[in-house]
C-alpha cells in the first residue's frame, strides 16, 4: 500500500482515480459573496487511501475543517468534485447522500459527539439502528472489546469519563464497517493522556481492522500518531509528510508560519 | 424505531421543559372532556331519576300542545271524575303544582321572607298522606287540612323557629297569607331545599289554580291495555287537553333534556376550543424551541445518516407522546371538574349523581389532544428536517421561510378568514351549523393570520415601546387613566372592580414613575437596580424583539383570548349603550309593571287604574302569531292608551287606524314582507284562525316592540285569559310619584310581586342583563386567559435555559442578580403588552363587524368600553410581571461558571 498525494495548487487536475477509499478534484469552497467572500478551499486535490492513518494540520481558518466537512458529505463544494470510492458527492441528493454517510462514512466530533438520551451500546449501533440494519455481531463484538468499556456500556453518557465518551464516539464511527473514518478534532476537548488513550485505540483500529481515518486536527502529537499528514494554509495545501513525529511536525508548522 | 426510542428518551430528558406545555394541553383537553363528562352525567341523573320513580302510573292527561304561542287555557279539576268513571280507567289521580319557586316563604315578623341559602329553593307541594309519598314522614303534628293549615319540613321549621301549632305568615301565589303550622314533616333527598304542603283544595287556591287541574295521572283498569285506556280517554277529553302514555312521556322528556344538555354541552365545548386553539400556539413554541435548543444533536443525527424524514418523524412523535399525556391528564381533569360540580349540584338539589366517562368521551380527548399537539408540531419537526448535519459541529440556526414568503401566507390566510367572517356575518339565509362553520374557521384563519404577519411588526412594537421613558411614561399615563376614567366617563363605582382596578392602577403609576426616573438619572447607561430604564430593560427590549417570531407566537395566545374578551366587551357595551339611547328618547310611561317568569293577573291593571294620581294605565301582552309560512312575535296594546306611554317612533302611517283590525309593523319586517300602510295581511292566531288585519302604520326603533303590534280587542278575540305581561303606567302631572310607586308595588305583593321599574331602572334592567352575559363569557374565557398566561411563563423559562450561556456571561462580567432579574421580567412584560394590544386592536375590528351584522333596531353604534379595556392591558402588564417570576428567579439563581461551561 503507497499513500499517494496529488498537492496541485496552481498545475491542471490530474485525471481521475478511482483507487483509494475518497478522492477530491480541485475542490474549491467561496462563503459569502462580493466584499465579505471568503475563500475556504481553493482548488484543493487529495486522495486518501485505504487503511491508512491521514492527519490534516493548519491554523485556524486554513480550511482544515472545511475539506474535511466537504469529502465526508456534510457540506456542499462551491466547484470541483469530492469521491467517495468513485461515487461523486455533488451528483447526489439530500437522501443519497444522506444514506451514503450512514453506510459508508463514519464519524467522530470534537463535542456534542453522544446522545445524552441513550447508553454506550445504544449509541454505538444508533447508524444502524438509523439505517434499520442488523449489525455484523462479529465485528460489533470486535470494536466492543476494543474500547474496552466492559460493564460500562449500559451506561449513559454523562456517566461515563471523556476518554470514554470518545471511544464510544470512534466504536460508534466504526459499527457500520465504513470505507472510512472522519474525525473532527476528536481528542480537541480532552487531557493530554486520554488524547494518547483515543489515538492509540484509533491507531489500533488502523492497524487490526485496515480502517482508513482522516483526521483534522492542530496538536502536533496527535498527527505524529497518523501515517501522513497533510498541511493546509490559506485554503490549500502547502505540505505534507509521511511517518510524521510530534518533533517534525511542529518545526513544520513554525516553517509555515514564518512563511505567511 | 430507534427515532421513536430517541423521542421517547428525548421527552424523558427534557420533561422540566414540557410540564408547562403539558399544562397547556391539560387545560383544553380537561375543558372539552369535561364539558362531555358533565353533560353525560346530567343526563344519566336525570333519566336514572325518572326511571327511579317506581310508582308510576301508566298514562298521564295534560294540556295539549300549541303548534306556537300561547294560551291561557287549562284543564278543570271535574275532568278527573270524569275520567275515573270509564270502565277502563283503574284510577286517576289529579295534581297541581307550582313551578316558580320564589314565589313562597315563610315572612318573620319584620316582613322578611326567609329563605334557604345559596342555590335552595322553597318547594311547595300538595299533602297526599304518608302513605302515598315515599320519604315523607310526620315528625309532629297532625295533616294539614284547610286554607290555613300548613305542612313545613323540619330543616324549614328550624330555620324559622316554628314549633307545631304557631301561627305564621307566608307569600303565595296569591299574595301574604296567615297560616297555622300543622304539620311538621320529614322529607327524603330534600338537600339545600325547603318543603311545604297543603290539602289539595288549598294548594288549588294558593298556587293560584282554582278548580284546575295540571295533570291527571291513569293507572289503567286491571286487563286493559294502555293503549285502549289511552284510546278511550282521547274519547272524552277536551280540546285542550291530551292524553299520552307514560313511556312516551318519559322518552319526550329525556329527549327534551338531552336536547338542552346537547346546546350547553356544545356552548362549553366552543370556550374549549378557543382555549385549545390558544394552546396550539403554545405547544407550537415549545417544540420551535426544543429544536433550536438540540442544533448540536441534530446535526449529529444527520450527519451519522439519519434522514430529514427520521428527524422530523422524531419531532411529530415527540409531541405525540406529550400529547397522549396531556390528554390522559386532561381526561382526568375534566372528570375532576365535572365530578367538582356535580357534587356542588348534589348537596344543593338532593339528587343522587354518578360521573359518567363514556369511551367517546376519551375517544375524543385523546383525539384532539393528539391533534392539537401534532399539528402544532409539523412546522417545528420541518425546521428540524432543514437543521443541516454540519450544524453538530457549527453553531447556525436553520433558515427559516423568508420574511416575504411569510407576509404573502399570513395576507392570504388573513384575507380568506376574513372573507369567511363577512359571509358569516352578512349573507343572510344560512343554516345555523353553516353560520357556526364560517364564523369558526374564519375567525381560526384570521387569527392565523395575524400571528404569521404580526411577527413583522413585533420587533418595531417593542423596539419602541421598550424604550424606557416610553413605557415608563406610558405606563404611569395608563395607571393615572383608570381612576380619571372610572371617576369621569364611568360612575365611579369601577363595576364590581373596583377594588382590582384601583390595585392595577397603582401598580402601573408606581412602576412607571420609577422606570422614568431611573431614565431621567442616566440609568440608560448603567442599569440602576431591575428598572426598564436601566441595561436591564434594554437586553430586555433586545431580546424580545430578537426573535420577533417566538414573541409574536407567545403574544398571538393571549392575543386570541383578549381579542374575544374585548370582542364580547364591546357588542355588551353598545348594545347599552343603543337601549338606553332608545329608552330615553322614547319612554313616555312613568312605571312599567312586569316579571320575567310569569304574567300578572288581569286585576292589578285595573286596581292601578283606579289610584288617585295614574292617569292612564295600558295593558300589554305578548304571543305567537303566523304570517305566511313563519312564527312571529306579536304584542297586543289598548290602542287608545299605547302611544301616550311609549314612543312607537311611527314613520308612516299613525296608530289611529290600530283599534279598526290594524296592525303596526316593524320597519325591517315591513321591508321583509314588502307592506305599505293600507296593505292587508292574514294573521293566524293559536286558536288557529286566521283574520285579515289591514297595516295602520309601520314603525321604527323603539325600546320594546320589534315586530307586530295589535288591539287588545283583536288579541282577545283569540287568545283566552285575562292575564297581562306588562303594564305600562302614566301619572297625572303634580302628583307625589314616590307614594304612586309604593301603591303599585303593594298592589303587586297581592299578585305574585313583580317587578315595577320607571324607565331608568328598565335601561338599568337591559344594562344588567347584557353585564351578565360579559361576566359568564369571560369567566368562560378565563381559561382560555390561563393557558395563554401559562403560555407566556413556558416561552419566559425556555428562552432562559436557552440563554443560559448569555447569562452566565453577563452574570460574570458583573449583572447583578437584581438586574439579571428586571432583564427578564420585563421581557416578559413587552410580550404580555404586545398581546394585550393586538387582542384589543383585533377585539374591536371583530366586535365592529358584529354590530354592523346587528340590525340596528338591537345595536345601532359600537361604544368602547374604555374602562374594562384599560382594565384589561394594565391586567396584561401586571401577567407579564407575574409571569416572568420563576424564570427570573431562575436565572438569577444560576450558577454562573456551570453557566458559561454550557455547551448546548
Amino acid at each position: 500500500m503507497t499513500t499517494t498525494l496529488q498537492t496541485t495548487t496552481d498545475a491542471p487536475p490530474p485525471p481521475a482515480r478511482v483507487e483509494g477509499a475518497a478522492h477530491s478534484i480541485g475542490a474549491s469552497k467561496v462563503y459569502g459573496s462580493g466584499d465579505t467572500e471568503v475563500h475556504a478551499l481553493r482548488d484543493v486535490s487529495v486522495q486518501f487511501d485505504e487503511g491508512r492513518f491521514t492527519a490534516i494540520m493548519g491554523p485556524s481558518g486554513s480550511g482544515k475543517s472545511t475539506l474535511m466537512q466537504c469529502m465526508a458529505g456534510l457540506d456542499r463544494l462551491s466547484a470541483g468534485e469530492t469521491f467517495v470510492g468513485d461515487v461523486a458527492l455533488s451528483t447526489l441528493g439530500d437522501k443519497a447522500l444522506t444514506e451514503l454517510r450512514r453506510d459508508r462514512i463514519g464519524f467522530v466530533f470534537q463535542a456534542f459527539n453522544l446522545i445524552p438520551t441513550l447508553n454506550a451500546a445504544e449509541n454505538i449501533t444508533l447508524p444502524l439502528d438509523l439505517a434499520g440494519r442488523k449489525p455484523d455481531r462479529d465485528w460489533l463484538e470486535q470494536v466492543v472489546t476494543a474500547t474496552d468499556l466492559g460493564d460500562r456500556l449500559d451506561h449513559r453518557p454523562n456517566e461515563l469519563s471523556g476518554g470514554q465518551q470518545q471511544r464510544v464516539a470512534v466504536a460508534r464511527a466504526m459499527a457500520s464497517r465504513p470505507d472510512i473514518v472522519f474525525g473532527d478534532e476528536p481528542t480537541g476537548n480532552l487531557d493530554s493522556r486520554t488524547s494518547a488513550e483515543i489515538l492509540a485505540f484509533m491507531r489500533a483500529a488502523v492497524d487490526e481492522f485496515g480502517q482508513t481515518i482522516v483526521m483534522v486536527t492542530h496538536d502536533p502529537v496527535s498527527a505524529s500518531y497518523s501515517d501522513h499528514v497533510l498541511f493546509l494554509n490559506d485554503g490549500r495545501i502547502v505540505d505534507e509528510m509521511t511517518n510524521p513525529t510530534a518533533d517534525a511536525v511542529l518545526d513544520k508548522i513554525k516553517s509555515l508560519g514564518a512563511d505567511r | 424505531m430507534k427515532m421513536i426510542q430517541l423521542a421517547a428518551r428525548g421527552v424523558r430528558a427534557s420533561l422540566g421543559r414540557l410540564v408547562l406545555t403539558t399544562i397547556a394541553i391539560v387545560t383544553g383537553v380537561g375543558f372539552v372532556s369535561g364539558s362531555f363528562i358533565l353533560a353525560d352525567s346530567l343526563s344519566n341523573t336525570l333519566d336514572a331519576l325518572i326511571a327511579s320513580d317506581t310508582d308510576t302510573p301508566d298514562a298521564q292527561i295534560s294540556l295539549a300542545k300549541l303548534e306556537f304561542g300561547h294560551d291561557d287555557r287549562s284543564i278543570p279539576d271535574t275532568l278527573t271524575a270524569e275520567v275515573e268513571a270509564l270502565p277502563e280507567v283503574g284510577e286517576a289521580e289529579a295534581v297541581v303544582t307550582y313551578e316558580r319557586l320564589e314565589d313562597f316563604a315563610i315572612v318573620d315578623d319584620d316582613g322578611r321572607e326567609i329563605k334557604p341559602g345559596f342555590a335552595g329553593f322553597v318547594v311547595p307541594g300538595v299533602w297526599n298522606g304518608e302513605e302515598q309519598e315515599e320519604g315523607v314522614s310526620i315528625v309532629d303534628g297532625a295533616p294539614p287540612a284547610g286554607i290555613d293549615q300548613v305542612a313545613v319540613s323540619s330543616n324549614y321549621a328550624e330555620k324559622a323557629g316554628l314549633a307545631v301549632g304557631d301561627q305564621l305568615t307566608m307569600n303565595t301565589a296569591v299574595g301574604q297569607r296567615r297560616f297555622e303550622l300543622a304539620t311538621i314533616i320529614e322529607v327524603a333527598d330534600l338537600g339545600r331545599n325547603f318543603y311545604l304542603a297543603f290539602d289539595f283544595p288549598a294548594a288549588q287556591t294558593l298556587f293560584d289554580k282554582e278548580g284546575q287541574v295540571d295533570v291527571i295521572q291513569l293507572t289503567r283498569a286491571s286487563g286493559v291495555s294502555t293503549e285502549r285506556m289511552v284510546a278511550a280517554v282521547e274519547q272524552i277529553l277536551p280540546e285542550q287537553a291530551a292524553v299520552q302514555s307514560f313511556d312516551d312521556l318519559i322518552a319526550e322528556l329525556s329527549a327534551g333534556i338531552d336536547g338542552q344538555l346537547t346546546i350547553v354541552r356544545n356552548v362549553l365545548l366552543g370556550f374549549a376550543g378557543i382555549a385549545l386553539f390558544v394552546s396550539l400556539f403554545i405547544i407550537y413554541n415549545t417544540f420551535a424551541i426544543l429544536v433550536t435548543q438540540r442544533l448540536h444533536q441534530i446535526g449529529m443525527l444527520r450527519a451519522i445518516g439519519a434522514t430529514k424524514g427520521q428527524v422530523r418523524v422524531g419531532v411529530i412523535f415527540e409531541a405525540m407522546l406529550v400529547g397522549i399525556f396531556g390528554s390522559l391528564v386532561g381526561v382526568v381533569f375534566g372528570y375532576g371538574i365535572a365530578y367538582g360540580l356535580q357534587f356542588i349540584i348534589e348537596r344543593a338539589s338532593g339528587f343522587d349523581t354518578s360521573t359518567v366517562i363514556q369511551p367517546r368521551t376519551v375517544v375524543v380527548a385523546l383525539i384532539v389532544g393528539l391533534g392539537a399537539t401534532t399539528v402544532s408540531a409539523l412546522l417545528p419537526s420541518l425546521l428540524a428536517g432543514r437543521v443541516s448535519p454540519v450544524a453538530a459541529m457549527r453553531s447556525e440556526a436553520p433558515s427559516r421561510s423568508s420574511a416575504r414568503r411569510r407576509v404573502a401566507t399570513g395576507s392570504a390566510v388573513t384575507a380568506v378568514g376574513v372573507v369567511l367572517l363577512t359571509i358569516g356575518l352578512f349573507v343572510g339565509g344560512q343554516g345555523t351549523s353553516a353560520l357556526v362553520a364560517e364564523l369558526a374557521i374564519g375567525s381560526v384563519l384570521t387569527f392565523v393570520g395575524v400571528a404569521l404577519l404580526s411577527a413583522l411588526f413585533a420587533g418595531p412594537f417593542v423596539g419602541f415601546v421598550g424604550q424606557a421613558p416610553v413605557l415608563g411614561a406610558g405606563l404611569f399615563g395608563l395607571g393615572l387613566a383608570m381612576p380619571v376614567l372610572m371617576f369621569t366617563i364611568g360612575d365611579g363605582t369601577g363595576g364590581l372592580m373596583f377594588g382590582p382596578k384601583m390595585v392595577v392602577s397603582i401598580v402601573a403609576m408606581v412602576t412607571g414613575a420609577s422606570t422614568f426616573i431611573t431614565w431621567l438619572r442616566g440609568g440608560r447607561r448603567f442599569g440602576l437596580g431591575g428598572s426598564a430604564g436601566g441595561l436591564a430593560g434594554r437586553l430586555a427590549r433586545q431580546n424580545a424583539a430578537r426573535s420577533p417570531r417566538r414573541t409574536a407566537a407567545t403574544a398571538t395566545a393571549l392575543t386570541i383570548g383578549i381579542a374575544v374578551v374585548s370582542a364580547f366587551g364591546v357588542v355588551g357595551e353598545s348594545l347599552k349603550a343603543t337601549q338606553g339611547d332608545v329608552a330615553a328618547r322614547a319612554i313616555r310611561a312613568d312605571l312599567f309593571v312586569g316579571s320575567d317568569d310569569t304574567t300578572i293577573d288581569g286585576e292589578l291593571a285595573d286596581r292601578v287604574a283606579a289610584l288617585d294620581g295614574v292617569a292612564e294605565v295600558s295593558r300589554i301582552r305578548y304571543n305567537e302569531i303566523r304570517v305566511g309560512d313563519d312564527v312571529e312575535e306579536v304584542a297586543a296594546y289598548e290602542a287608545d292608551t299605547g302611544d301616550r306611554l311609549i314612543d312607537f317612533a311611527i314613520s308612516v302611517g299613525s296608530v289611529d287606524g290600530l283599534a279598526d283590525n290594524g296592525v303596526l309593523v316593524y320597519s325591517d319586517v315591513a321591508d321583509d314582507r314588502s307592506l305599505d300602510v293600507g296593505d292587508t295581511v292574514a294573521v293566524e292566531f293559536v286558536d288557529q284562525r286566521t283574520e285579515q288585519l289591514v297595516v295602520a302604520g309601520i314603525f321604527d326603533d323603539n325600546p320594546l316592540e320589534k315586530g307586530w303590534v295589535i288591539d287588545l280587542s283583536v288579541y282577545e278575540r283569540h287568545v283566552s285569559g285575562t292575564d297581562d305581561d306588562v303594564v305600562a303606567v302614566s301619572f297625572a302631572e303634580g302628583t307625589d310619584s314616590e307614594a304612586l310607586v309604593a301603591s303599585v308595588e303593594a298592589i303587586g305583593e297581592q299578585f305574585a310581586s313583580p317587578d315595577v321599574l320607571n324607565a331608568a331602572e328598565m335601561t338599568e334592567d337591559v344594562e344588567n342583563e347584557a353585564n351578565l352575559l360579559i361576566w359568564i363569557v369571560n369567566s368562560l374565557l378565563g381559561l382560555t386567559l390561563f393557558v395563554a398566561f401559562i403560555g407566556v411563563v413556558n416561552t419566559i423559562v425556555l428562552s432562559v435555559i436557552e440563554r443560559t450561556r448569555e447569562v452566565g456571561l453577563l452574570r460574570a462580567v458583573g449583572m447583578t442578580q437584581r438586574q439579571v432579574k428586571g432583564a427578564i421580567r420585563w421581557e416578559s412584560v413587552m410580550v404580555c403588552l404586545f398581546g394585550a394590544t393586538l387582542g384589543i386592536g383585533l377585539g374591536v375590528v371583530f366586535a365592529w363587524a358584529a354590530v354592523s351584522a346587528i340590525p340596528d333596531g338591537d345595536i345601532a353604534n359600537v361604544a368602547i368600553p374604555y374602562e374594562s379595556v384599560l382594565f384589561t392591558v394594565l391586567v396584561a402588564v401586571l401577567a407579564g410581571v407575574v409571569a416572568a417570576v420563576i424564570p427570573a428567579r431562575r436565572a438569577a439563581k444560576l450558577d454562573v461558571l456551570d453557566a458559561i461551561a454550557t455547551t448546548g
